[in-house]
């Protein structure tokens, strides 16, 4: 053993090229599942280490109401007597400042809060203070950024409803405060005990009402969660409106958010790997093709074929090994980088490091993966003889039906490990093995068209001068190296085509939907009797109020007779105890522009009665339809201020949310709401930029109670999030087309060795070096072009496909990052090429002879 | 007798159909210490016997007894053990591992089968075949004859019963070859080894103590 490690290792250190450049394509394929995984684990790990302090507590009761005397004793009776308790109100509500009035998020806490976590303020203040001075007098607290965006100093004040406040105190950090980026509007604090004299605590605000509880370090939150939530249902029924909320359900929502976006990572990192594997294993084939006559000669010196292919398997792991080593090193140096195309989504204290899993992980894939990419090439070690050193003449005969299939197998335990990593990254086993499938399926295509371009040379080099003739031949003849190019070329080209592709049209359509005019404003909140006067005011300022809503908030009472939590149960398969049964319920005479029924009939324009005993009619969101397990005919019974109503679904819509119309999930036939008392919800189209500050401010002085929100400054905040979360996509995607180079790289420079006693032929018959050189690089930049090319098309297809089945059809055509690959490529595979056939041609041609 | 060899037959398959007989029963006896030169036309078939007589190929029919073992009733890994310890092969293409230096060259068949390797014993083979000062050398810096003399010492270094050496000259020049052979057989002579030399040179063949033509897959 001691002896093959020697032998190997001797090969390995004599071989340096072919020991450099299938570790570089190693470690690069290996690198980005390094990042991926470092990342996930590290954010992971935070979560895991911080839901408590994220959600300040270990236990909420969460309510649009106020929790009712009996449902505190029970929660109090329920939860030991000793837990301490947090309480807080939060709602969204202008907010006029000097000269500025905007949205935010109010949020009324108690002298307890928080229960974990704690705030970080601008200053040494004592929280004790802060939370005393709050309690006292009408002050605030609030972070420096929100200050600035209301154009306030300390000291200054600052109108909430009615009341006047001064801001009193700024925080850098606050205690739920992890993922801000996704915050709707600015976070102001203010004590419970002071918010009254807003006068915004009344019908038709939406606010939600919290009371923390924290227990004792041996109590079990999760189990006392189930035994309360019984308890409140016993009292108010099983779909009362009070919600518990866990760490789990953070951990849920949370993991939620960061998993999507990792799984679309890790399987782009997938194709860095993909690539790196073909390219390993052309390295190995020319690699072995040298070695199988020191493997026959070790053959007939008395080695058994078991200590060939421990030599081998041996050499392959050591540089699969050193390869992962060398893809940890780049991760450590990467992540940090990476971690910046995230800053203001992830946490502001998440600290990247490298996750110990994803170290072991890459080391294993590294290790055993070069051994499963390079098998197919490594059976043939199999059937080295001994008796070829005596019969060196005969050359590679053409595998038959048994080989092939041979062949077929060998490429399972590879794409088994692949199934399984991306099987491991996206989280379902499905859609690991539909990755797979998709990446073999995209191989086997450009394959077929590598192949029919390749054959087409034979006929295009008949009817060309020498130069091109020897281009097309060369081309033609060595099918195997330049179709390895061409796909390597074209996997690598359609990712980062597909990426901008896809972007490009979301942006598009996040800004400006298609058909559709994007308004400047949202108004929430209207009452009833602001309808005549508002509509007055926009009139009177040039601007019309549009598609106003009705707005009732309501419970799903029971879906087909059986009671709503049940029903969720039995079509999600898991405890649905702790999720919501509140819901917005609105009716509207004619759709909106930016909603269609796909299924059913239109609602009944005439007006339903109680007196007609029929149920009403009910359009659904289709997307929400399929959430709560409902369909076309399915009965719903529903609980509107405490009435209790039976209504059909008769139709399924579909919405565009990116319209930013007042949408809801469920529209009531006309006349269900008319005596339920409501709010109205409008979007305001057209008003100048110039205009938006003084028609909010004049807005908010007069009707203070609604709610606006900045609908283009959404559009630039999810513009901004999309542009980070599509900048790390486009980070991997980058890392496969290094990888992608890398592996023509490699090919090119096996391809300049593998010809070089032809190369010096033509020399010794009178080639010139600038003939040959230029023969050399028009091959690689035809194969470039070609391959890019097709893989630019090909992305546009794929990329409308995406468009089509995830984005609601939203695709539009951009040219220039195709454009650019399309000059790109041929160039860079051209120069490669140059590079890769210099150091051939600077021999002497008299090594012919030798 | 050492070596006998009796009634073999070989036959390559052709890539259409069919096949083509090579060997129609070859037959021979040699005795421990006799040296014997196989020659024939390019095709005749001597490279393909002086296969089977190595164990690296097996018959059709016939058998190949060596040192009292037929080597056509061992099993692979068994032939592959008897022919390491018995056996010398010698190359017309020298067959050196390149990334090995003259000395780990020599020493390779003695470290695959895990026999002791003495610093002494490389030290006597290597003055023997006077390479003495090039042991550290790798084979593509060495001369062609001196690779020879390399896989001479390496094919000598397992004391093997019989040396098979397939055309040992045919790839070094006039006044080279003489010189390998001339160390060969001096080697052989010193050793009283057993040699089966298969070669188109008549000067090299005519130094063996029997010649058998080999001719329409007969020996004669």
């Amino acid at each position: 053993m001691k002896f093959l490690l020697r032998l190997s290792w001797r090969d390995i250190s004599r071989n340096r090229r072919f020991t450099l450049l299938f570790l570089v394509n190693l470690a690069l394929g290996l690198a980005g599942f390094m990042v991926i995984g470092s990342f996930s684990g590290s954010l992971n790990r935070y979560l895991d280490g911080n839901l408590k302090e994220i959600l300040t507590a270990d236990l909420v009761l969460q309510s649009s109401r106020p929790l009712t005397k009996q449902e505190i004793e029970i929660s109090r009776a329920m939860l030991q007597p000793e837990a301490r308790i947090s309480q807080q109100i939060s709602f969204y509500s202008m907010v006029k400042g000097s000269t500025v009035a905007k949205l935010a998020q109010i949020v009324a806490i108690d002298g307890a809060y928080p229960l974990y976590g704690s705030f970080r303020y601008t200053g040494s203040f004592a929280h004790s203070r802060v939370l005393n001075d709050l309690q006292q007098e009408r002050k605030l607290l609030m972070s420096r950024e929100t200050a600035r965006t209301f154009d306030l100093q300390l000291g200054d004040t600052l109108k909430i409803g009615q009341a006047e406040y001064q801001v009193a105190f700024f925080y850098e950090q606050d205690p739920e405060g992890e993922f801000t980026a996704l915050e709707l509007a600015p976070k102001i604090y203010l004590s419970i005990a002071q918010l009254g004299d807003s006068g915004l605590i009344r019908f038709g605000s939406r606010i939600t009402y919290k009371r923390f509880f924290r227990l004792s370090a041996s109590s079990d939150a999760a189990a006392a969660a189930v035994g309360l939530n019984k308890a409140l249902a016993a009292v108010a029924g099983e779909n009362g409106s009070v919600r518990i909320v866990t760490t789990k359900d953070v951990n849920r929502r949370l993991g939620r958010v960061v998993g999507y976006f990792g799984k679309f990572l890790g399987l782009a990192s997938m194709v860095a790997l993909f690539l790196a594997g073909m390219s390993a294993a052309y390295l190995f084939r020319e690699h072995l093709q040298a070695r199988l006559k020191e493997t026959a000669i070790m053959l007939c010196l008395g080695a058994n074929r078991r200590q060939c292919l421990l030599l081998h398997a041996g050499q392959l792991s050591v540089l699969g090994f050193l390869a992962a080593c060398m893809s940890i090193f780049l991760g450590w140096w990467l992540l940090p980088l990476f971690g910046r195309l995230f800053t203001g989504i992830i946490p502001p204290n998440l600290h990247l490091m490298l996750d110990p899993i994803s170290v072991i992980i890459t080391l294993v894939v590294g290790t055993i993966g070069s051994l499963l990419f390079c098998l197919p090439v490594y059976l043939r070690l199999f059937t080295v003889q001994p008796l070829q050193l005596l019969h060196e003449q005969r050359g590679d005969t053409e595998p038959g039906i048994k080989g092939m299939a041979l062949l077929g197998a060998s490429l399972l335990p590879a794409l088994a490990m692949l199934v399984l990593l991306a099987a491991s990254l996206s989280g379902s086993l499905y859609q690991g093995a539909l990755f797979t499938a998709g990446l073999v399926v995209l191989v086997v295509i450009f394959s077929l068209i590598a192949g029919l371009l390749l054959n087409r040379c034979r006929h295009w080099s008949r009817k060309s001068g020498l130069t091109w003739k020897i281009v097309w031949r060369n081309l033609h003849r060595n099918r195997l190296s330049t179709g390895a190019v061409f796909v390597a070329i074209a996997t690598a080209v359609l990712l980062v085509n597909l990426v901008p592709q896809v972007e490009n049209g979301l942006m598009a359509e996040i800004g400006r939907p298609e058909g559709m005019e994007l308004p400047v404003f949202f108004l929430i909140d209207i009452q009833e009797e602001q309808q005549q006067p508002l509509r007055a005011f926009f009139q009177g300022s040039g601007h019309e109020l549009s598609s106003l809503a009705p707005m009732v908030r309501g419970r799903i009472v029971s879906v087909n007779s059986v009671p709503f939590s049940k029903w969720r149960q039995q079509q999600s398969g898991v405890d649905a105890v702790f999720r919501r049964t509140e819901f917005n319920f609105s009716s509207r005479e004619q759709l909106d522009a930016s909603e269609t029924v796909v299924k059913g009939l239109p609602v009944r324009p005439t007006p339903w009665s109680w007196e007609s005993g029929q149920p009403f009619d009910i359009s659904m969101e289709e997307q929400f339809s399929e959430r709560l397990g409902v369909t076309l005919g399915d009965r719903m019974v529903v609980d509107i201020q405490g009435i209790e109503l039976e209504g059909q679904i008769v139709n399924l819509r579909k919405v565009r949310w990116n319209s930013f119309q007042p949408n809801f999930f469920m529209l009531l036939q006309k006349g269900v709401l008319d005596d339920a008392p409501k709010t109205y919800l409008a979007s305001i189209s057209r008003v100048a930029p110039e205009e938006k500050i003084q028609v909010v401010n004049r807005l908010a002085e007069r009707f203070a109670n609604i709610s606006v929100i900045d609908v283009t400054r959404t559009v630039e905040l999810l513009g901004d999030i999309t542009a980070k979360l599509t900048r790390s996509l486009r980070f991997m995607a980058w890392l496969a087309m290094a990888t992608g180079v890398v592996a023509v790289v490699s090919i090119a420079r096996q391809e300049a060795l593998r010809r070089e006693r032809e190369i010096n032929l033509l020399r010794v018959l009178g080639a010139g070096v600038g003939r040959i050189r230029m023969i050399t690089m028009m091959e690689f930049a035809l194969l470039g072009g070609a391959a890019a090319l097709t893989a630019i098309l090909l992305s546009y297809g794929c990329s409308y496909t995406v468009a089509w089945l995830l984005f609601d059809r939203i695709w539009q055509f951009q040219w220039q990052s195709g454009l650019l690959l399309l000059g790109a490529l041929p160039i860079t595979c051209a120069m490669i090429a140059f590079l890769a056939i210099d150091s051939v041609l600077r021999r002497k041609p008299v090594a012919l002879l030798s | 007798m050492l070596i006998e060899v009796e009634n073999l037959h070989k036959a390559y398959p052709l890539p259409e159909s069919g096949s083509l007989q090579v060997l129609t029963g070859a037959a021979f006896s040699l005795s421990a210490g006799a040296t014997l030169a196989i020659t024939g036309q390019s095709g005749s078939g001597k490279s393909t016997l002086i296969a089977l007589l190595a164990g690296l190929d097996r018959p059709e029919s016939g058998r190949v007894v060596v040192s009292g073992v037929e080597l056509t009733t061992l099993r692979e890994a068994e032939l592959t053990r008897f022919r390491a310890e018995n056996i010398g092969i010698i190359f017309q293409q020298f067959h050196l591992m390149p990334h090995l230096t003259a000395e780990e060259n020599i020493s390779l068949p003695l470290e695959l089968m895990r026999r002791p390797c003495t610093r002494e014993k490389i030290d006597a083979i290597l003055d023997k075949v006077g390479l003495s000062a090039r042991r550290d050398h790798l084979p593509g810096q060495l001369s062609g004859g001196e690779c020879q003399r390399v896989a001479i010492a390496r094919a000598l270094i397992v004391d093997p019963v019989v040396l098979l050496a397939d055309e040992p000259t045919g790839n070094l020049d006039v006044a080279t070859g003489r010189e390998v052979s001339d160390l060969l057989f001096d080697l052989v002579n010193r050793e009283n080894m057993t040699m089966i030399v298969v070669t188109h040179n008549q000067e090299l063949a005519g130094r063996c103590s029997q010649q058998l033509r080999l001719e329409q897959g007969l020996l004669q």
